[in-house]
Formats: structure tokens, C-alpha cells, sequence
């Protein structure tokens, strides 16, 4: 007979009390997958709509330039400068040389007024070339289309709705370009849709084509306010800014990644995993109360097994030991049923588009999708059957320290 | 050399704000291969004199040697080590671990023997068994037997460290008397075959005939005529 031989009969020998313990783990488990599975689809999915909508994984913008917080609304956009085309021609083939980019867009970035029949209302344009499809990922669109051509403009919902307008009419657009001169123009609005999962901050903004924000601000052919790459791993933003800057050293041009771009944004990200983390340690230290009240009274309905050992020459860490190896075998099976069905249903629900009803959407958008990452369960086990093992170390420790005489004496 | 010695040992117990004497000076010795009965009344002392000579308690005055060396101020550690070698316990309720079958609850102790070796451990396993005459029953659970196929496993169990004293506390109070002889003359077979000195606490007169020598306490001393060898047990 082996030690975990002996600690798995004991376990099986009362299954009862075994199950009473093992339901908490199973359910710390199963709480836990589910639980860190939303907050990591949520925290991937609004990265997701951050770095496709606006931020790109890295951004080359003019040197100087000091808005880094997209979201800050000081100053003016337009305030931040621009890059000439020779400067966006040397950074490509720099850029070119040390990765290759899954997409890089050139863009113009402006506030302009838009007015239609009906009324008119301030907005931020972002000018994009025709062929940029990053942005398409996350923009849902509700009528029409994306930008194909010059002389486009997808407005979002609240603009559309304040505009009166729909797809297929024309707004006039009043703005003011960067030598301080007041010029108008028209576009189309092709399509009608918004980034749902930026909605919660106040992300307000019209994609037009590259030409027609160009010229609104007053820029020359070629010319853009910034330019955002995507190279298909937002992880090695950092790394591959580290590279870029050390490459364009000499030209006038900051690189930065999509985390300091939108770090408002990554600041309620932030927020989001604090949240989780709260929420963990208060419910590991409410299992943590119950086990130690379980455990203390299973080993109490054990005292005269620990006298008998105690008696027949096994020392008190020995008794303390097989405890611990029991308990452990138990949070161990428990903990890993309950990730196994934690993940099962994150997989099976993973599997479809949710729909969401407001007030979550603000969260997860209209359409949320779970998604699963098994290396982030590895934590998840080790947490649990370390907090189980913690909280059973006290009550096994003291009733293994008990004068066997006592506790052979209680029923003898 | 006597195995076990006990030297003016008293031993007192609290109960609330009352002060018990439990034993109050006992003078005794028990030489290896003795087969000795500790008779006497509910509270005169029987369970306290087994444990405090099992190292499960300590004297509150005097000296206890096993085998000639003094076990009072022993270490945690050195006792438990001098239970597992030295001494085997039997129990009044058996205390037999119940999701262990026979062989089981016979080979415990030896789990944490580390001298003796698997082949060994299986070796002592079967030929204690084989002892107390329950070789048919190895797989059955304890609830699956009648108290003294029990009470068998718990003889094997404290017999199988091959320890040179057992200590047996009221081993038959729970069976019936025709069983309760049964056990001790198991015990004093095995007396015998192993010379391990067997100690047990009884009140029933029948089983004390059975010893060698009857050791009667009374309001946690020795009778005066107390210690005396029976001289009619068959």
C-alpha cells in the first residue's frame, strides 16, 4: 500500500465529506474559468477595436508631437502637425527593412463641422486610403458600405440620427486647414455604423478617404497626419517601437505603440482586471473561511483514527502530511473538473456570437464572442489548490498536534 | 533486567476546579515475556498506568524505563519512535481504520518502518494474519467482521512491528465473554511463540485467570496483595 493509495481510499471511504470539500474547489474552478475567460475576451476585444479603429499597433506621427492619449480632448487635433511625403516614403522603407507589416495606413486626422438639411454637428474625421481594412473589422456597419472611393464619409449612428441623414445623401462639411484658412466641400455618406465597444468612451468618429480629409486640412498629395502599421502581434508592439525608433533616429518623425496612444482606454482595461483580481480574492477568501470550517469538522469526526495513529507510532507532521496529501488529491481532482467545465462551456459558448443586452453591451458591444486560453488555467489550478492547501494547513496541523492520550480517551 | 519499570510514578489529572488523583505512587516491574493482567474497578487506574507505560502520556511524578532507559522526558520524535519499535496497542473499540480491508489495517504501522523492506513488510503482513487465523478474510472490511475477527486484526496490527511489549486496554470488554477468552488466548499463544510481553487491563475475572501474574489497582494504587502470580490459570 502506498501513501496516496491510502490518502485515495480514505477520500473514497467517505465520499460524503470528500464531495462537501470538493464542490467548493469544483465550483472555485468552474467560477474562475468563466469568470477570467469574459474579462480576457472583453480585455481582448476592446484592444482589438482600439488598435483596428484608431490606434494601430504602432504609430508614426511628426516628432514633437505630444498628444499621445488619443482620448484626451485638449488641444486640437490638427495642432499635432503632419508628415511630408518624403518622410512617410523614407519610414515605409524603413519600416520595410526590419518587419513586415501586415498593413500600413496612411491617415489624416481632422475636426470639421458636417451639415446637412437639417442640422449640423461637430465631428472628428479620420481619412483613411480606400484600401485600409483594418478599421472594417471592428466598424460595424448598420446600412450601406466601407470606403472605396474619394468623397466618402461612413458616419456613426448619433451622427446620422442628428444629421437626418442616410446612406446615399450628401452633407456639406465646413473646416479649417492648417494654414487657418476656412474651406468647404461634400461627401457621400456611403455608411452608417459605429464601434460599438468604444461607444462607453464617447468614441464619436466619421471614416472619410485619405484625399478628401487631405485637402481639408490643407495637407499636399502624400502628406498625412500620422501613419499606423499593423503587424499582426499587438504583444511586440513595445519590441518593434523599440527597433523603429532606433532605425529613424535622424528622422523627425515619434513612434509610439497603440498602449501609450489609447491609454485611457487601457487605463479602464486596467480597471476591468483590478475588478477581476477584487472579485478573486474575495471569493478564494470566502471558499478559504468554509473549508477551514469543513475541514476542522471533518477532522473532528476524525480524532479517535488520528489517536489510533498517533498511538501505533506515526509522528504529527506524518498525520499532518497524509491530511494534506488527501486534501490535495481532492482540490486537485475537483479543481481540475471544475476547469474542464469551466472550459467546456466557454468553448461551447465560444462557438456563437452572443447577443448582449445593454447595460453589459457597454462592456462586451452588441456581439461578444468568449474566447478561450488554455496556458491562462494554469494559474487558475495553482491558485486554488494552493489557497485549499493554505487554509487545511492550520485545522490539520492542530488536530495532528493533539495528545493522542486525548483523543484515544474520547472514545475508549 | 526488567522490561518495564515504574518508580514512584503518580499521575494527576485536572477535572475543572477538581484535582484527580489518577495513580498516587506506583512501584513496579515487569520482566520480558511476562503475560500480566491489570485488573481493578472503573477509575482505579487501569487505562492510565497502560498509557503512561505506552508513552501516550506523562507521569505527573516518577520514573517509567522501558528496557531500562527512563521514557519521561523523552522528545516527541524519540516516542513515537519507541511506539512504532517497541510497543503495540490494542484497543477496547479495535480502532481498526474502516475503509482499510485486513491486510490494510495489519500493515500500517509498517508504512513508515523504512527499515523493512516491501518483500519484508509482505513477509510479516501474511504470517500475522496467518497468526490470528484470519488468512481467509484479508480483503474484507472491517465492518464486513464479528468483533473478534476485529479484534484478531487489531492483535496482527500490534504484534506485526514485532514490538517486545503489547499493551492491550480492556481488549475483550467489547466482545462476548466465550470470544473474549478466545483473544486472550491468542495473546497468550502468541506470548508464548514471540515471547512479547503482553500487558492488558481487564475486570472480568475469567480473563484475568488467563495471566501469568494480576497486577490489581485500587484508587490508583497496587493492592498490597496486589501483584501476585495465579497459580491456578490453565
Amino acid at each position: 500500500m502506498r501513501w496516496t493509495t491510502l490518502a485515495w481510499k480514505n477520500l473514497s471511504g467517505s465520499w460524503r465529506r470528500a464531495f462537501s470539500v470538493g464542490s467548493f474547489t469544483f465550483f472555485a474552478g468552474l467560477f474562475m474559468v468563466c469568470f477570467i475567460c469574459f474579462i480576457d475576451s472583453v480585455k481582448t476585444n476592446m484592444e482589438n477595436a482600439v488598435i483596428n479603429a484608431l490606434a494601430g499597433e504602432i504609430r508614426l506621427a511628426p516628432a514633437g508631437a505630444e498628444e499621445e492619449d488619443i482620448f484626451s480632448l485638449s488641444g486640437s487635433w490638427e495642432d499635432t502637425g503632419s508628415l511630408t511625403k518624403e518622410e512617410i516614403d523614407g519610414a515605409e522603407q524603413v519600416i520595410k527593412e526590419i518587419i513586415s507589416p501586415v498593413e500600413t495606413v496612411k491617415r489624416v486626422r481632422h475636426n470639421v463641422l458636417l451639415i446637412s438639411d437639417t442640422g449640423e454637428t461637430g465631428a472628428m474625421i479620420l481619412g483613411i486610403e480606400p484600401h485600409a481594412t483594418a478599421y472594417r473589422k471592428v466598424l460595424s456597419l448598420r446600412a450601406g458600405r466601407y470606403i472605396e472611393h474619394d468623397y466618402e464619409v461612413i458616419l456613426t449612428e448619433t451622427q446620422a440620427e442628428s444629421l437626418q441623414v442616410g446612406v446615399g445623401d450628401i452633407l456639406g462639411v465646413l473646416a479649417q486647414t492648417k494654414a487657418g484658412y476656412n474651406i468647404d466641400s461634400a461627401l457621400t455618406v456611403v455608411g452608417i455604423g459605429s464601434i460599438d465597444l468604444l461607444n462607453l468612451f464617447g468614441y464619436n468618429v466619421a471614416y472619410t478617404d485619405l484625399r478628401s480629409a487631405g485637402e481639408l486640412l490643407g495637407l499636399a498629395e502624400g502628406e498625412a497626419t500620422d501613419v499606423i502599421i499593423y503587424t499582426g502581434n499587438p504583444a511586440r508592439a513595445t519590441e518593434i517601437k523599440t527597433q523603429l525608433a532606433a532605425s529613424l533616429t535622424g528622422h523627425p518623425i515619434a513612434v509610439t505603440t497603440w498602449g501609450q496612444t489609447a491609454g485611457f482606454i487601457m487605463g479602464g482595461l486596467n480597471f476591468l482586471s483590478i475588478l477581476y483580481s477584487s472579485f478573486t480574492v474575495i471569493l478564494l477568501f470566502i471558499i478559504g473561511v468554509l473549508l477551514t470550517n469543513i475541514i476542522s469538522m471533518t477532522l473532528l469526526e476524525r480524532r479517535q483514527e488520528i489517536g489510533t495513529l498517533r498511538a501505533i507510532g506515526f509522528s504529527r507532521w506524518r498525520i499532518a502530511w497524509l491530511f494534506l496529501l488527501e486534501i490535495a488529491l481532492l482540490t486537485g481532482f475537483f479543481c481540475l473538473l471544475g476547469v474542464g467545465t469551466g472550459s467546456g462551456l466557454v468553448l461551447f459558448l465560444g462557438r456563437r456570437t452572443l447577443e448582449i443586452p445593454p447595460p453589459i453591451n457597454y462592456f462586451t458591444g452588441n456581439h461578444f464572442r468568449l474566447i478561450y486560453n488554455p496556458v491562462r488555467m494554469l494559474p487558475v489550478i495553482g491558485i486554488i489548490c494552493g489557497v485549499t492547501l493554505a487554509v487545511a494547513f492550520f485545522p490539520v496541523y492542530r488536530a495532528a498536534k493533539v495528545k493522542p492520550v486525548e483523543l484515544l480517551q474520547e472514545k475508549n | 533486567m526488567a522490561i518495564v519499570e515504574l518508580e514512584r510514578v503518580t499521575k494527576d489529572y485536572a477535572l475543572g476546579q477538581t484535582k484527580v488523583h489518577a495513580l498516587r505512587g506506583i512501584d513496579l516491574q515487569i520482566e520480558e515475556g511476562e503475560f500480566i493482567s491489570v485488573a481493578g474497578a472503573s477509575g482505579s487506574g487501569k487505562s492510565t498506568l497502560l498509557n503512561l507505560i505506552g508513552g501516550l502520556d506523562s507521569p505527573t511524578s516518577g520514573v517509567i524505563r522501558i528496557n531500562g532507559a527512563p521514557i519521561n522526558h523523552l522528545r516527541e520524535s524519540q516516542l513515537n519512535r519507541l511506539r512504532l519499535q517497541t510497543i503495540g496497542f490494542i484497543f477496547q473499540s479495535f480502532n481498526l481504520i474502516p475503509v482499510l480491508n485486513v491486510y490494510e489495517n495489519v500493515e500500517l504501522p509498517l508504512l513508515i518502518m523504512k527499515e523493512v523492506s516491501p518483500q519484508e513488510r509482505k513477509e510479516r503482513v501474511n504470517h500475522f494474519i496467518a497468526a490470528v487465523g484470519l488468512s481467509g478474510q484479508v480483503k474484507q472490511k472491517p465492518y464486513e467482521l464479528s468483533g473478534g475477527q476485529r479484534q484478531r486484526v487489531a492483535v496482527a496490527r500490534a504484534l506485526v512491528t514485532k514490538p517486545r511489549i503489547v499493551l492491550a486496554d480492556e481488549p475483550t470488554a467489547n466482545l462476548d465473554s466465550k470470544t473474549g477468552l478466545e483473544i486472550i488466548d491468542l495473546m497468550h499463544r502468541i506470548n508464548r511463540s514471540e515471547e512479547t510481553t503482553f500487558i492488558f487491563s481487564t475486570h472480568d475475572a475469567k480473563i484475568m485467570q488467563r495471566a501469568d501474574r494480576v497486577i490489581y489497582l485500587e484508587d490508583g494504587l497496587i493492592k498490597p496483595d496486589g501483584s501476585g502470580r495465579n497459580e491456578d490459570r490453565p
